[in-house]
């Protein structure tokens, strides 16, 4: 299974999330022991679901608006916080 | 039953809890803090149907009761009943997205466990059935085990029949112990696989999200047009603040100064007419025709916030603010601050981390409050020419927002100074919602114009009625000999103490006027201009009583001068309303000492330096 990092995604990119683990993300210096893994499950990001890339950011592709399932609300996340979610890909139709 | 009954009022962010609180309680509020942690306590009353009495609490938006802010953990608290001073709440009323089902199970799966007794509001079910989210509403009655209505807040519809769950569930109150415990990374997982169960059950179709928001967003978020429209719209704010609301102040203005010679004329030359009028009508007058001004910018920041694009604007932002150290949840707070930094400094409170949190709070009163407009306006107005540059903009307007911009950049310089030296630490997550566009309700929006509006007439009436009393008693005492030579304020307390300082702040060129009303502006930066306005119409030149200050402050300042006091007030240290509420909010004196000192020492500078640029230029 090929699995890609949220952080790298395009636009209107979609896919399953397979992990969120927080040991994956770029700055090691941000907080630690789950707290961000629970922040992310909290605002509804979780292993099954289907995430879409809807916008990013002007600058250095950041912020990173998603959509969860077909949730009417709408994630935003820094690509550090990104890189905690591996996706396995859905081609795009 | 006479017993009061307490109602804690509990929902994810942007589900409609405001509308919902505004709805059941109407103008029946009353805002306070909590003791020590000083997180707005907001309090509403109504009575149902049946003639009980309710108090309704309304608590900060949360997705959980794991406390990450002091937010959340005043609803965690308040919840549990673990504050002191609270009466014991009878039950909780959870507010739910209709469209976002799952985020609000996972809420009230956890506030079940807290043992209260719940009512469920299921809320924006016009937009949830419009989209095709329909689920088995008495399926999931059976499943929590608790009464849910459905409701449309904004519209005010279903509140008659939560009113009337509401008296059903009241005899019947039962509390079962508290089992709740924070959950973690794992815990969470489960409730999420709790809810998916749930919903497995409940769910008759699920609905598509919104279009319409979809297509706005690919303009309003577009890297080159939404940033585009994000400084226009900002432009656009400061613009009508300068125009639109220019007619009413221009009226009230003209009505305060009849007002004012009728009074002086009414009490020909006795000092209580002089009191009355010179003092408090004037001194109170001057500031309240600000009034239209902070209702314009009220207005545009209550607009932004109920169509959901404040959070776009956030997002817009999120990488400026990160690159200062910031999180992007910081742009709310300073964008409040455009209108006070009290409230500014009070939203800091949903900045989970403490140093991300300390920094937002010190640079909040660099956000050019509205405050600060009166004696723009007054410097503007009688300093820049009145006309229009590129064939459209007002040189005025334009230099009003650059004071603004300044504002901004000397904010997130501090801030990414602060980040560097003094707040090393833990990187913060920045992950935030971007609520679906809504068209604002007019209901709404008139209760949110109410509040700073309210804030403002109280300040005027207490503290500036008060600082405008002692004003004139120390510019009118002690009374100027019957030779003299110099106008009658040289020879009283403010122009003596004027004179003393002066030396301090002639090399910025600030005249001996502007040093002694700097003095009363402490208490409120804008009290600086009727201080002027005192100073300066007591100091006996007719003129000043006729054409008002800013003719006089046009014929007699140099450019320099002006320019030099509207950079002091970019960084305007003196404020003690912003100083107590920091200390209040950092629970320490260190913190508004760091904050005075800063600015004091920044104004100093760089007014020292704009001055003396513009006077060799100008030579």
């Amino acid at each position: 299974m090929d699995l890609i990092n949220l952080a790298n995604c395009n636009r209107y990119d979609k896919g399953i999330i397979r992990e969120i683990n927080e040991l994956n993300m770029y700055d090691k210096s941000c907080l630690s022991g789950g707290e961000v893994e629970a922040r992310l499950l909290e605002m509804g990001l979780i292993e099954g679901a289907r995430v879409e890339v809807l916008h990013l950011g002007a600058f250095g592709k950041e912020p990173i608006a998603i959509r969860i399932d077909n949730s009417n609300s709408i994630i935003a996340l820094r690509k550090n916080e990104a890189s905690a979610v591996l996706l396995e890909k859905i081609k795009n139709d | 039953m006479t017993k009061i009954v307490h109602i804690a009022l509990v929902g994810n962010p942007n589900c409609g809890k405001t509308a919902l609180f505004n709805a059941l309680t109407g103008s029946k509020q009353r805002v306070a803090n909590y003791a020590g942690v000083t997180v707005e306590k907001k309090h509403g009353y109504f009575v149902t149907p049946n003639n009980t009495k309710c108090t309704l609490i309304d608590l900060p938006g949360t997705y959980s009761l794991r406390s990450r802010s002091p937010d959340e953990k005043i609803t965690r608290e308040v919840v549990m009943d673990e504050i002191k001073d609270e009466s014991k709440i009878d039950f909780i009323l959870c507010i739910m997205d209709a469209t976002n089902l799952s985020n609000g199970l996972r809420l009230i799966l956890e506030l079940k466990q807290s043992g209260k007794p719940i009512i469920v509001a299921l809320n924006m079910m016009d937009i949830a059935k419009m989209r095709g989210y329909h689920y088995k509403l008495e399926e999931l009655k059976k499943i929590l085990d608790c009464e849910i209505i459905e409701t449309i807040a904004i519209k005010n519809q279903g509140i008659n029949e939560l009113l009337v769950a509401i008296d059903k569930t009241i005899p019947n109150l039962v509390q079962k112990p508290n089992t709740w415990s924070a959950s973690d990374a794992k815990g969470t997982r489960q409730y999420h696989i709790e809810v998916a169960q749930i919903l497995e059950k409940v769910k008759i179709s699920e609905g598509s999200p919104s279009v319409w928001t979809d297509r706005i967003d690919n303009i309003l978020l577009h890297p080159v047009f939404g940033m585009l429209i994000l400084l226009v719209l900002l432009f656009l704010v400061f613009q009508s603040v300068f125009t639109f609301a220019d007619i009413p102040k221009n009226f009230m203005q003209d009505c305060v100064d009849s007002l004012q010679a009728y009074v002086v004329g009414l009490f020909h030359g006795s000092l209580f007419g002089s009191l009355v009028g010179n003092g408090i009508i004037a001194g109170v007058g001057t500031v309240i025709v600000f009034l239209p001004q902070i209702l314009t910018i009220s207005l545009f920041v209550v607009l932004l916030e109920d169509t959901g694009y404040m959070a776009r604007a956030a997002f817009l932002m999120d990488k400026i603010m990160g690159s200062a150290g910031l999180h992007g949840k910081a742009f709310i707070p300073l964008l409040s601050s455009f209108a006070c930094a009290i409230p500014g400094v009070m939203a800091t409170r949903t900045i989970e981390n403490k140093n991300d949190r300390l920094v937002t709070i010190l640079i909040s009163p660099l956000m050019t409050c509205s405050a600060r407009l009166p004696i723009y306006t007054l410097l503007i107005s009688a300093l820049i020419p009145s006309k229009t540059v590129f064939g459209f903009l007002s040189l005025q307007g334009l230099v009003m927002f650059s004071l603004f911009f300044a504002g901004i950049v000397f904010a997130l310089l501090v801030a990414f100074i602060m980040k560097v030296f003094f707040f090393k630490g833990e990187r913060q997550p920045s992950i935030m919602e971007l609520p679906s566009y809504k068209i604002p309700v007019l209901k709404n929006v008139v209760i949110e114009l109410i509040k700073p509006a309210k804030m403002f007439l109280k300040r005027a009436g207490t503290i500036i009625v008060s600082i405008s009393v002692i004003l004139w008693f120390l510019s009118t005492f002690p009374v100027a000999p019957i030779n003299a030579t110099l106008p009658a304020i040289d020879y009283s307390f403010v122009g003596i103490l004027g004179h003393y300082l002066h030396p301090i702040f002639a090399p910025l060129g600030f005249p001996w006027q502007v040093v002694a009303a700097l003095i009363p502006g402490m208490a409120a930066r804008e009290v600086v201009v009727s201080a002027l306005g005192t100073i300066y119409a007591l100091s006996g030149t007719e003129d000043a009583m006729q054409n008002g200050l800013g003719a006089l402050i046009s014929n007699s300042w140099t450019l320099a001068m002006g320019v030099s006091l509207l950079v002091w007030y970019i960084f305007a240290p003196q404020c003690a309303s912003t100083l107590a509420a920091v200390k209040r909010e950092t629970n320490s004196i260190k913190w508004p000492v760091v904050l005075f000192s800063y600015q004091i020492v920044l104004a100093y500078v760089m007014a020292f330096i704009v001055y003396n640029v513009i006077s060799i230029l100008m030579k």
